[in-house]
């Protein structure tokens, strides 16, 4: 399955950002037409900061203005929704007010302060940001981590998705006013934080990357008390999930909102959940090399629910997975951890990154032991496509069970 | 009393000859229903018959004041003054002669028919109404196609006043309403179904779409509410004197409830601003017919215990009619006030009145819209109070089928209740007190305008706070008691022993001390205050971006999709949504069946050939002839 990560362009020519069978590829266009093989060729190309911007007219109709900064809205984001009152027409998304211009920031930078960069483009995705910015450091000046560099990064990844997956479940209990699941949700969601904490030293797991390297490993002593936690979540979550699903006023708001085929997917050029909830089987678990690969979890739907039943069980999945692992991590331990060193100071680095909402690429340039360029890919800029066509037709009272079931992010989605 | 009468009757003619000249034509107007009104006033307390003229054996014309035709001339009156001073300022807008040549003369036959005493007299003043409404609607000097479906309808209702005096005549030899008590059913059937027809009771009301959008101000506001009024009294006058028919009384009563609640779920979602009172209208006669409809049950039951509950029900029926002409007729002025003054046709353009165009429009608006919100003490609160009331007894029948008939019938007004004031909040948010966007209003004479409006406005409120006199005055004074600590008569009872009650009087005492003093005294002393634009995201909001009145409606639309044939139009940029008023269609229909049999008539025999000419001249003779024959 090839998917179009990204374009990256100069003057002088244009590259398209493959992910290839779970590998990242770089091609030149060559005079090809890139937009008959890749529906989201178009949006990627233009790039625009204001989303689906078709005015819709009509007697009635106006257009209902939420946010930049409005109760509801947690980051600075605008959404024009054009309606003649109950029913979304047309959902406008206008992630500009959050355009920060970190990628043109970091030129010039050394890779070190542009890895802290990255990391703060968007809290909730900080390690895959990390990851997938290091990654693509270390491919253009020809470092190599060692295994339980490349392991702890995994493991700490599938942290990562547990906390945001349960984040997204909690926000789909919340709106659907299921307050007793949303709190029990809620006291996952700290309780992964806290293990993040307990792992890495940070709730939002930061600091912990560095290139080439962990900035300290988590210790081992407390492995087994970490890996029973993450079991017992699971096994609360587990039956939670269950009894969320035989409450049918929870179910019928999700289902139906927001569906999109696998044909409509796949032209936006989603990735993660949200594409496996149409019941596509991506390569994306392939971008992992070493561990076992986690099983690819989907769905028929390709509604809230669908997209909501995926994350759930990879919550499940993932508990499991980082259990086992973290058991088996003492068997790790490379002597050669701290002699990582670069081998060029110049080069040409991607990476896609696994991230909770899909895949994260990272294409950078490196001169002189300084960033050139670099160009960030990120799942929640074709989320937001997503999201303005799962809004359209439906009415106001569906708005927050569409959003929040992309998980996307206006931070993550205007760099 | 007379010589009052024929003054008014001078007035009106003074009025119609000097419509060249249209303010002093309508002062006549005014002058005519001042007379009017003191004639009726004298006639509160004694009968008279004001003219007889004998015609043939056992026909006379005759023209009769009672105590009901007062309390009818006094209500419409008022209406028409009212109309009258607001035409003087309107007429500098629309000077055309024909508008108050027929707002004179229509009034004249309004007159005749308040105090007509037989059928030819009445049709005499019901048709001469019915013209010169027909009149005035082309007052615009615009040609509307669908004005002639009022006149279809009122020429509907002439018929069948027509064929059930015709009958009358047969089965009693009179035509005298003295002679109405030998009238068989098919003579009541007829005569309440010619006045049904006039208050534009469904399916009755299919003329309006397409007219009220169109006609003046002035004439909207005649034909929706003394016009109409027209109607009741017409059923007032002759369902008491008829034999009484409880199979008819529950048609009546359903199809009353059944108008009101089709109205108001009407004007729940319509944007023409002057279509919204109209289909108030619709809702108000509904209610109106079905409490008389109930009073006719209830007395016509013979059962003693029900006598009270009749009395009750007739009682409910007046002041929804005082109610409904009072708020309308203001209704219509105020909202024809700022509609010409901004020159707009719908809710959305018309936002902002209190700001754009005058306070006092704005506040006639508020105050005839929460009368039709039953907002209390208004008038309109105890009228429809009254209606509810009468339809909870409905279990004081002893027959089931009564019983649930009357309960359904309030289920539905209810619901008409609750659809009018979601209606009515539209008026009041965005039209009254909405924001004006900026827009000004053209300057237009308001003098006469705001005394009409100032005096319907005060009149609504005070009926609604004086409804203890209003009671007495329109001869009920035994409804009224005293409860507790509040003192007869303020308290008007729907039954004894008493089943429930209301004091519009006390609940206006509550809210003078409660509300209106310490406000006052806020006002009074309050400090400097700072305003600020409220907050929308950040960013000042756009002219596009604020919520249409449309928009408010469309939930309802959307929920109730079946009623209202709710159709959506979506193409890539472009966006709407239709509802339809689906009982309108057997009359359209008819009138497109009508227009093409019109066309081919038109195109084969009168299509300018000598021949075809001929041809159509001898078929109609031997068809006349055949006919003849036969009859004979």
């Amino acid at each position: 399955m090839k998917v179009l990560i990204g374009i990256v362009a100069t003057p002088e020519d244009e590259r398209l950002f493959i992910l290839d069978k779970g590998k990242p590829v770089l091609t030149a266009v060559n005079g090809k037409h890139p937009e008959e093989t890749f529906g989201n060729y178009s949006i990627l190309k233009q790039h625009l900061s204001k989303i689906n911007d078709e005015p819709m007219k009509g007697p009635g109709v106006f257009k209902f203005r939420y946010g930049p900064v409005t109760a509801g809205v947690r980051e600075a984001g605008c959404f024009y929704l054009y309606t003649y009152g109950e029913k979304i027409l047309r959902a406008t998304i206008d992630i500009s007010w959050k355009q920060r211009e970190i990628a043109k920031a970091m030129v010039d930078k050394s890779p070190e302060t542009a890895l802290t960069m990255a990391e703060r483009i968007c809290s909730n995705f900080a390690l895959s940001h990390s990851v997938a910015f290091s990654r693509a450091v270390e491919m253009a000046v020809d470092i190599s981590p060692s295994l339980q560099t490349k392991n702890w990064r995994t493991l700490l990844i599938e942290s990562e998705r547990i906390y945001n997956h349960l984040y997204v479940i909690y926000k789909l209990a919340s709106a659907a006013a299921q307050k007793v699941l949303a709190a029990h949700l809620s006291a996952l969601f700290e309780e992964a934080l806290r293990l993040n904490e307990r792992l890495s030293g940070s709730r939002y797991l930061m600091n912990i990357n560095s290139l080439g390297k962990l900035n300290h490993i988590p210790e081992i002593s407390n492995i087994e008390k970490i890996a029973n936690k993450y079991l017992a979540v699971a096994k609360q979550f587990t039956e939670l999930y269950k009894h969320s699903l035989k409450n049918y006023n929870y179910l019928d708001r999700l289902h139906s909102a927001g569906t999109l085929t696998a044909e409509q997917a796949e032209g936006l050029g989603l990735t993660g959940p949200t594409l496996r909830a149409c019941g596509v089987v991506d390569d994306l678990n392939d971008t992992t090399e070493h561990l076992i690969s986690l099983p690819v979890i989907t769905q028929k739907e390709g509604d809230a629910l669908a997209r909501m039943e995926v994350r759930a069980e990879e919550i499940v999945n993932s508990c499991h997975y980082l259990a086992d692992h973290l058991r088996a991590s003492d068997s790790w331990y490379d002597a050669t951890e701290k002699d990582v060193k670069s081998h060029n100071a110049n080069g040409t680095g991607y990476a896609v990154v696994n991230s909770p909402s899909g895949a994260m690429g990272y294409y950078v340039e490196v001169n002189d032991n300084k960033m050139q360029r670099v160009d960030i890919f990120t799942p929640s800029y074709p989320g937001m496509y997503a999201v303005s066509q799962g809004l359209e037709d439906l009415i106001f009272t569906d708005f927050p069970f569409v959003f929040e079931s992309f998980g996307v992010h206006f931070a993550d989605a205007a760099i | 009393m007379k010589i009052l009468f024929i003054i008014a009757l001078l007035f009106y003619i003074a009025g119609a000859v000097s419509s060249p000249k249209t303010q002093l034509s309508y002062i006549f107007g005014f002058l005519g229903s001042v007379s009017a009104f003191l004639s009726a006033c004298f006639a509160l307390t004694r009968s008279q018959i004001l003219w007889n003229f004998p015609l043939l054996h056992n026909v006379s014309l005759s023209l009769y004041m009672d105590h009901l035709s007062a309390i009818f001339i006094i209500i419409a009156t008022i209406s028409w003054m009212a109309l009258a001073l607001y035409s003087v300022d309107y007429s500098k807008l629309y000077p055309k002669k024909r508008l108050p040549l027929g707002f004179n003369l229509s009034l004249l036959g309004m007159l005749l028919v308040l105090t007509a005493h037989d059928g030819i007299t009445l049709l005499a003043g019901w048709e001469i109404m019915t013209i010169f409404a027909f009149l005035m609607m082309q007052g615009t000097g615009k040609y509307f196609e669908h004005s002639y479906r009022f006149l279809a309808f009122g020429e509907l209702s002439t018929i069948s006043l027509v064929i059930g005096f015709a009958a009358l005549y047969v089965t009693a030899g009179s035509i005298s309403f003295d002679a109405l008590h030998k009238g068989s059913y098919f003579v009541l059937i007829l005569i309440s179904l010619g006045f049904i027809i006039k208050m534009d009771i469904v399916p009755f009301h299919a003329w309006m779409q397409g007219i009220y959008g169109e006609i003046p101000d002035n004439t909207a506001a005649l034909l929706s509410a003394p016009v109409t009024l027209m109607g009741v009294y017409g059923l007032e006058r002759v369902i008491p004197l008829l034999p009484n028919n409880q199979l008819w009384d529950i048609i009546i009563i359903l199809l009353g409830a059944f108008s009101a609640f089709w109205g108001g779920l009407q004007a729940a979602v319509v944007n023409k601003i002057r279509l919204l009172p109209a289909y108030s209208t619709i809702e108000n006669n509904g209610m109106i017919l079905t409490a008389i409809g109930f009073y006719a049950l209830a007395e016509g039951s013979g059962i003693l215990s029900l006598h009270y509950l009749a009395s009750f029900a007739l009682a409910a029926s007046i002041i929804l009619v005082i109610s409904h002409t009072f708020s309308k007729t203001l209704l219509f002025m105020s909202i024809g006030h700022a509609k010409e003054a901004y020159n707009v046709h719908t809710i959305d353009q018309a936002r902002g009145v209190w700001s754009g165009v005058g306070r006092i429009p704005a506040i006639g608006i508020v105050i005839s819209a929460l009368s039709f919100s039953a907002f209390p003490p208004l008038i309109g609160y105890a009228g429809e109070w009254m209606i509810l009331e009468t339809l909870f007894q409905s279990y004081r029948f002893p027959s089931v089928a009564i019983a649930f008939s009357a309960a359904l019938a309030g289920i539905l007004i209810a619901l008409a209740i609750g659809l009018i004031s979601f209606a009515m909040i539209k008026l009041i948010g965005y039209t009254a007190l909405g924001y004006d966007h900026g827009r000004k209003s053209r300057p237009i004479a308001r003098r006469f305008m705001h005394t009409a409006e100032i005096s319907l406005g005060s009149l609504l409120v005070l009926g609604g706070i004086g409804l203890p006199l209003v009671i007495i005055f329109i001869g009920f004074p035994q409804l009224l008691t005293g409860l507790l600590a509040i003192p007869a008569p303020l308290v008007l009872a729907s039954n004894q022993p008493v089943f429930g009650v209301i004091s519009p009087t006390f609940i206006g005492i509550i809210m003078l001390v409660l509300l209106i003093i310490p406000v006052w005294i806020f006002m009074k002393n309050k400090k400097k205050t700072r305003k600020v634009e409220s907050w929308n995201g950040g960013i000042k909001l756009e002219e596009d971006e604020f919520f249409t009145a449309p928009a408010y409606s469309q939930i309802l639309e959307h929920i109730l999709r079946g009623f209202y044939h709710t159709r959506e139009k979506k193409s890539k940029t472009r966006s709407s949504i239709t509802v339809e008023d689906i009982l309108i269609r057997p009359t359209v229909f008819i009138s497109n069946m009508v227009m093409k049999t019109g066309k081919i008539v038109a195109s084969t025999l009168m299509n300018g050939k000598i021949s075809a000419y001929v041809a159509y001249i001898l078929i109609l003779f031997i068809t006349v002839f055949i006919i003849g024959m036969v009859v004979k």
